[in-house]
């Protein structure tokens, strides 16, 4: 048996940008364990419901991540107006799912972005976030922010999406699609991508079940569930159909996420089909009373929200647990057998967010 | 022959085709109407009542009644915008253009022009009741309560002190309280001859301190909650409600 090696991988590393450190255990190149160790971002943000009430909080569930920020805000905001017994505007829901898909779309493009950046495809990585600033574009138009957006509230949405800002919007996507189309072809068929990311950091379905896998890291492992289909927010009035691959390694997870975007721009299309007249939220009275889980998809996977009230002004607790935490395990089983060149790559995979997983 | 040479086609775009990015800084970028920027106050119409204060999720508004300014911390605010939903004469905006960057990290102060009449009052303690457990040192958004429990002393800085009424709302024993001084601090009192008990007040009351019933025809102003802003004034269709100093 080769001798082992302790090699100490973060928390700083350049394919990274947040930091997570990872001790790999390595016979020659070849990884045989690998221990994480998180806690370097820490903000106690779940704390903070102790200190703020209820409706300020949506302002710091928003702030637990950068990325998926829209979704973090509307968990957190559907599971206080399940507790209060609110009934949110059909034109807020819309709102709300034309902002969450766009939020997947602008998430995948970063992701799609890194993984060129990681496998040293320089003008990929840029290509990919070049149609990422289109749509943080339109975040700021529509919304206000770029990243941070603060529209939501308890009861809608703070602000509506006007009929002609919708329409170019729309046009906007159209146009996107025809650039996603070129951009895939480089991504799924060229050689040295593919070299890259075939047959690399296997994960069985029976495996992503069992360590309890999210999101596309679930789905490239042939899982069909997508939370979408619970039909939170306007969900339940489009069609979604969970985007599935039976290969379950690193390709299969890029040839899911690719698969989503084209999903998202199509669900978009259905959102400004079918968006409703009518007022954007409605106006809440009283204090929660009450508990509720509240699941929501997020570009990384399911993402659960459990909020307990006590009928005062400030939540007794609110618990977040993020796609990235649940999974971490899966991404340690991928580790092993890997070759030490893959370990950044085979991080990448399951589209880390450290910030969401500490919180 | 597909796969021959796949990347022409971008190399012949980017050749003949102008960068997408804009030379910043010498092409200014130019935001949507949307884009949150940096928080603008209208001092003519501000009334120091406090709430953007005391709503703000970073904590980065300060209003103080004494010296009759409104103050932010550039650096603290994260742009949210809650400030602008809860201010009830709708004095604060949402503007784009970012704030400058610094060296160092200043708090903003805007003055109210003109000095208008109001006196708060100060916060007082009944020191037969206080136990000092230091919740109101811990809830003073400005630090200006230190209270030892040890040697049993409760002081108060009135220079601090920004009139919040978050300790005496805070306080278990109920010590606490604003004395308010005339000419001051004014509450609505209504006129309940002519009152209808429409109830329109209370939906109008920022800081949900009117309790209307219309089947016992009862209108209950709670004074603690009160900012003294007047907005039910304002919107009272009988104008039966008018602003009055505060008793005391």
């Amino acid at each position: 048996m080769a001798k082992q090696t302790v090699v100490p991988f973060g928390p700083q590393h350049p394919v990274l940008p947040e930091p997570i450190h990872l001790d790999l255990v390595l016979e020659d190149e070849t990884v045989v364990e690998a221990v994480p160790s998180i806690g370097y971002v820490h903000r106690g943000l779940e704390k903070l419901v102790e200190k703020k009430d209820f409706n300020e909080m949506v302002y710091v569930a928003e702030r637990i991540c950068g990325i998926c920020s829209f979704m973090h805000g509307m968990g957190y905001c559907e599971a206080v107006e399940h507790i209060m017994h609110v009934d949110v505007p059909a034109r807020a829901k819309y709102l709300r799912t034309l902002w969450c898909e766009m939020s997947r779309l602008h998430s995948h493009l970063l992701w799609l972005g890194l993984l060129a950046d990681a496998f040293g495809f320089e003008s990929l990585f840029m290509q990919s976030w070049r149609m990422r600033e289109k749509i943080l574009d339109m975040f700021e138009a529509s919304t206000g922010g770029r990243v941070i957006f603060s529209v939501n509230r308890i009861g809608g949405v703070l602000k509506d999406i006007p009929p002609e800002m919708l329409r170019d919007f729309l046009k906007r996507f159209d146009d996107m699609g025809a650039d996603l189309r070129r951009l895939t072809r480089t991504f799924l068929d060229d050689y040295s991508v593919n070299e890259r990311l075939r047959d690399v950091g296997f994960l069985t379905k029976e495996q992503a079940l069992s360590l309890g896998a999210v999101g596309p890291m679930l789905r490239a492992s042939g899982v069909c569930y997508d939370v979408r289909k619970t039909g939170y927010a306007a969900y339940g009035d489009l069609e979604v159909e969970p985007v599935v691959s039976t290969i379950g390694d690193s390709y299969a997870r890029c040839q899911v996420r690719i698969g989503e975007l084209f999903q998202s721009l199509d669900l978009i299309r259905q959102v400004g089909e079918k968006m409703p007249t009518g007022p954007i939220a409605v106006p809440v009275k009283g204090n929660p009373e009450g508990e509720f889980f509240m699941r929501c998809e997020q570009p990384r996977g399911e993402a659960v929200y459990y909020v307990r009230a006590n009928g005062t002004k400030n939540l007794d607790r609110m618990r977040v647990r993020t796609p990235t935490f649940a999974n971490i395990p899966a991404m340690l089983q991928t580790l092993k057998g890997s070759q030490l060149a893959d370990v950044p790559l085979l991080i990448l995979t399951i589209d880390p967010c450290i910030s969401c997983t500490e919180r | 022959m597909a796969k021959f040479l796949p990347f022409t086609g971008t190399v012949l775009h980017n050749l003949f085709h102008k960068p997408v990015t804009t030379s910043y800084p010498f092409v200014p970028k130019e935001y949507p109407e949307r884009t949150r920027g940096h928080v603008e106050v209208d001092m003519e119409t501000c009334l120091l009542c406090g709430l953007c204060s005391k709503s703000c999720p970073p904590r980065a508004i300060h209003v103080d009644r004494d010296t009759h300014t409104w103050s932010i911390h550039r650096f603290d605010c994260v742009q949210c915008g809650y400030c602008v939903q809860k201010c009830p004469k709708h004095c604060l905006s949402i503007v784009p253009g970012y704030p400058e960057p610094g060296a160092e990290k200043k708090l903003d102060i805007y003055h109210k022009p003109e000095a208008i009449e109001m006196k708060m009052g100060q916060v007082t303690v009944d020191l037969s009741k206080c136990v000092y457990c230091t919740l109101c040192a811990k809830k003073c958004p400005n630090e200006a309560i230190t209270v030892d429990r040890a040697a049993k002393t409760w002081e108060i800085d009135h220079h601090k002190c920004l009139r919040c009424s978050l300790c005496v709302n805070n306080c278990p024993r109920h010590a606490l309280e604003i004395r308010e001084e005339e000419g001051g601090f004014k509450h609505p009192q209504a006129d309940l001859n002519q009152c209808v008990f429409c109830t329109l007040c209370a939906k109008k009351c920022p800081a949900s301190a009117l309790t209307v019933d219309r089947a016992t025809k009862t209108w209950k102003l709670n004074e603690k909650e009160c900012v003294g802003c007047g907005a039910c004034a304002e919107h009272c269709p009988k104008g039966c409600i008018t602003m009055r100093p505060a008793s005391t």
